[in-house]
């Protein structure tokens, strides 16, 4: 006997049909549940009508116009825009090549994109400005199509791959020396979006190997080993961010010795070591999560094909101990992009730091609603972005196919 | 060059002088949209560069908070702080700084809405003030509050931006700060709340807020530098030297004592007085930046504070601006 699919009460409708019978069935299906949709309709009614009116009459953006390299850029000197203009186009690429080579971009995220490109590009760029979106938008596209194009040719598609990560390693070390060659920026003028992004960015890049290292000395059999770890672990999760960037920036000089003139190491770098101590404690414990989740059957299962015990700790270990972690280590990831913001305390200037200085212009006092609101909708779409991202490569890593 | 020693060298092999500032106060320390400083004191710092290093661009400037500026200072991140710092008693003998001579006089007043009929502090009980976090103790400590016996509910915030909200919204009836930020403040208040019009600085003046560059006080002879720099701008100022009439001033010194501030050579000898700088150095300080009433006009008096009958005039007009003089 097989199993009788539901009857299809939306047989034989069309559209409005189908929408009208919704409708009468989830809304107005009684009395009492008419007034609640009516009640609940009007309250949106009125919320929407606000938040329109807000952002069309009252909002004035010119805030956020006139100062939109000092939010995206902070101080960097005029002229020296070639300096991040590449970052600017590649990272949308390496971002889009990821996607595809991952996964697929669904019509909604593409939707999303545009309704948000076409409301914050106009307050963001004006004349050449605009060349530089386009070009970036096609190389994006044209990364994407290639992406996905190679999915049907094996060899290419692990090569596609591979460039994806690749690029991501390289991404950052390129965006370091255009910053310093040729006479090279005072990395006190880093500052908006950008530091931001290059801070966390190489926070992470430092973080990830940092936090492998601690979780498996943290795992480890040698006592003192272990120790040493859970020690560093426990007082860099014990300890505030902020506290560890103030010492970052005065404290340790007074009372550690100039080892190898690190005391003159400039500010920035400082600040991303110590993001990338604070952040590699929280990697090692996500990551000592995933590997106590590895079931033991599959040490013995290594064990009995011969691995010795390095070689089942590589190939077998670590590769499901980041499948299992990488919803918390993307989370980590994210984490770190938004204390990002914490760089203020020692006096750099980053997007937040810049939208709180933008607020003290005489020209624009009172502006501070419209100038947060956009660098949290900025931080929002960049975190939202990464989450997507992170997703793709979670299925990718789960070995399930899903292909969307 | 002349030789120099402590942190005169340190900034001279540097190559720039770092300077901690205020980056989010109107008129006095700001950032433009363009990226880059601008303010009262941000001239004084650039002022100095010049001075050092004949080039008033070779300047970092550090936006250090309130909290972390001490310390910032201390730890040697800056070499001196301009950010609109208070000379107390009690900072400068227990934290191992020194203050220089005060670019302003400001002090503590209360902004109420004209048409609350508030005329002095006595019309002041029972209402709500509104004040920045660290500045009510002030109050209370005042003399004025605690003589008159008016009773006032605080309320605090953290940045003036959110105080602005909530004095528009009606849940201050005063909003007391530094003259100078109030002066700021009602300068550009909104007009569609009433603009500056509607709102009214009340005479008194509840504390003294002498504001003051910061040098460490383990080199006395940087602390010198900085003072005669920002004095030679005073001097400048009492002189009629600006960086209009600069060139003329030092073709033809008017006296000895121009001659003397402008290093041109007075029957054949040039006066140096062994401040580490070049002997010529005040031609670039107020070539480059201006003499003192040249910054006060292109920063404070666009706040709508001008300079006529404070203590920011020069002595020679009743204010406290003065000189020692040049030899």
């Amino acid at each position: 006997m097989t199993a009788l699919a539901p009857p299809d009460v939306y047989e034989g409708m069309v559209a409005w049909q189908r929408a009208r019978h919704w409708a009468h069935v989830r809304l107005f299906d009684s009395r009492g549940n008419t007034v609640l949709t009516l009640v609940i309709l009007a309250i949106l009614g009125v919320l929407a009508f606000t938040l329109v009116r807000w952002f069309v009459a009252v909002a004035d953006w010119e805030v956020v116009r006139a100062n939109r390299r000092l939010l995206l850029v902070g101080r960097f000197p005029q002229g020296e825009e070639w300096r991040i203009w590449p970052m600017v186009l590649a990272l949308p690429a390496l971002t889009a090549l990821g996607w595809g080579a991952w996964g697929q971009v669904g019509r909604r995220s593409i939707a999303a994109m545009a309704i948000f490109g076409v409301l914050i590009l106009p307050l963001l760029t004006s004349g050449t400005g605009w060349w530089y979106v386009i070009v970036a938008a096609a190389l994006a596209f044209v990364a994407y199509r290639l992406a996905r194009w190679s999915w049907a040719y094996p060899q290419a598609h692990r090569w596609v791959r591979r460039c994806a990560v690749g690029g991501w390693f390289l991404a950052l070390p390129a965006s370091l020396i255009l910053l310093l060659i040729g006479g090279g920026m005072e990395t006190t003028l880093w500052g908006g979006l950008y530091l931001n992004v290059i801070v966390s960015f190489a926070a992470a890049m430092g973080a990830i190997p940092l936090g492998i290292l601690l979780a498996l000395g943290r795992t480890s059999s040698y006592r003192a080993l272990r120790l040493a770890c859970t020690m560093y672990i426990e007082l860099m999760r014990g300890l505030p961010l902020v506290v560890i960037l103030a010492l970052a920036w005065l404290a340790l000089r007074s009372f550690l010795p100039d080892l190898w003139g690190l005391d003159s190491v400039d500010l920035v770098y400082r600040v991303m070591i110590a993001f990338t101590m604070f952040t590699g404690a929280f990697v090692a414990e996500a990551l000592r999560a995933g590997m106590a989740a590895v079931p033991a059957g599959q040490r013995e299962a290594a064990a009995a094909l011969g691995l010795k015990g390095r070689q089942a700790l590589i190939f077998i270990v670590l590769p499901i101990t980041v499948r299992n972690s990488a919803p918390a280590l993307a989370g980590e990831m994210i984490g770190l992009f938004m204390s990002s913001t914490l760089v203020s305390v020692v006096g750099l200037t980053d997007m937040l730091q810049a939208a709180r200085a933008t607020t003290e212009q005489p020209d624009f006092f009172g502006r501070q609603t419209e100038v947060l609101l956009f660098v949290g909708i900025t931080f929002w779409a960049t975190a939202f972005g990464l989450s997507r991202l992170s997703e793709r490569v979670e299925y990718a890593l789960s070995g399930t196919r899903r292909n969307r | 060059m002349p030789e120099a020693t402590g942190t005169l060298r340190l900034v001279r092999d540097r190559g720039v002088l770092r300077v901690g500032v205020n980056d989010q106060l109107p008129g006095f320390g700001f950032i433009r949209p363009d990226g880059t400083f601008g303010g009262f004191d941000i001239d004084f710092g650039h002022a100095l560069a010049a001075a050092i290093f004949g080039d008033a661009t070779r300047i970092e400037f550090v936006a250090v908070s309130t909290s972390a500026r001490f310390s910032a200072l201390s730890a040697g991140e800056i070499d001196v702080l301009i950010r609109n710092t208070t000379w107390t008693l009690s900072r400068d003998a227990s934290l191992n700084l020194t203050f220089g001579v005060p670019t302003f006089y400001d002090g503590q007043g209360i902004m109420v809405r004209a048409a609350d009929g508030i005329e002095s502090i006595e019309d002041l009980d029972g209402a709500v003030v509104c004040a920045l976090t660290g500045t009510t103790t002030q109050m209370n400590q005042d003399d004025r509050f605690a003589g008159t016996g008016v009773r006032y509910q605080a309320l605090v915030f953290d940045r003036n931006e959110t105080l602005q909200e909530a004095f528009i919204a009606e849940r201050c009836d005063a909003w007391t700060s530094d003259k100078s930020q109030l002066a700021a403040r009602r300068a550009a208040f909104p007009q569609r709340v009433g603009g500056p019009e509607s709102l009214v600085i009340l005479p008194e003046t509840l504390s003294k807020e002498p504001l003051a560059p910061v040098v460490r006080d383990d080199d006395p002879a940087w602390a010198d530098l900085v003072n005669w720099v920002i004095l030679g701008m005073i001097a400048a100022d009492e002189l009629g030297v600006t960086s209009e009439n600069l060139d003329a001033m030092v073709e033809a010194p008017p006296s000895q004592e121009v001659a003397r501030l402008l290093g041109v050579p007075v029957q054949g000898t040039v006066f140096d007085a062994r401040t580490g700088v070049s002997v010529e150095h005040m031609r670039d300080v107020i070539r480059q930046v201006g003499n003192y009433g040249e910054v006060y006009e292109r920063h404070v008096t666009p706040l709508g504070i001008p300079r006529e009958g404070t203590l920011n005039a020069l002595w020679l007009d009743g204010g406290l601006m003065y000189a020692p003089p040049f030899r």
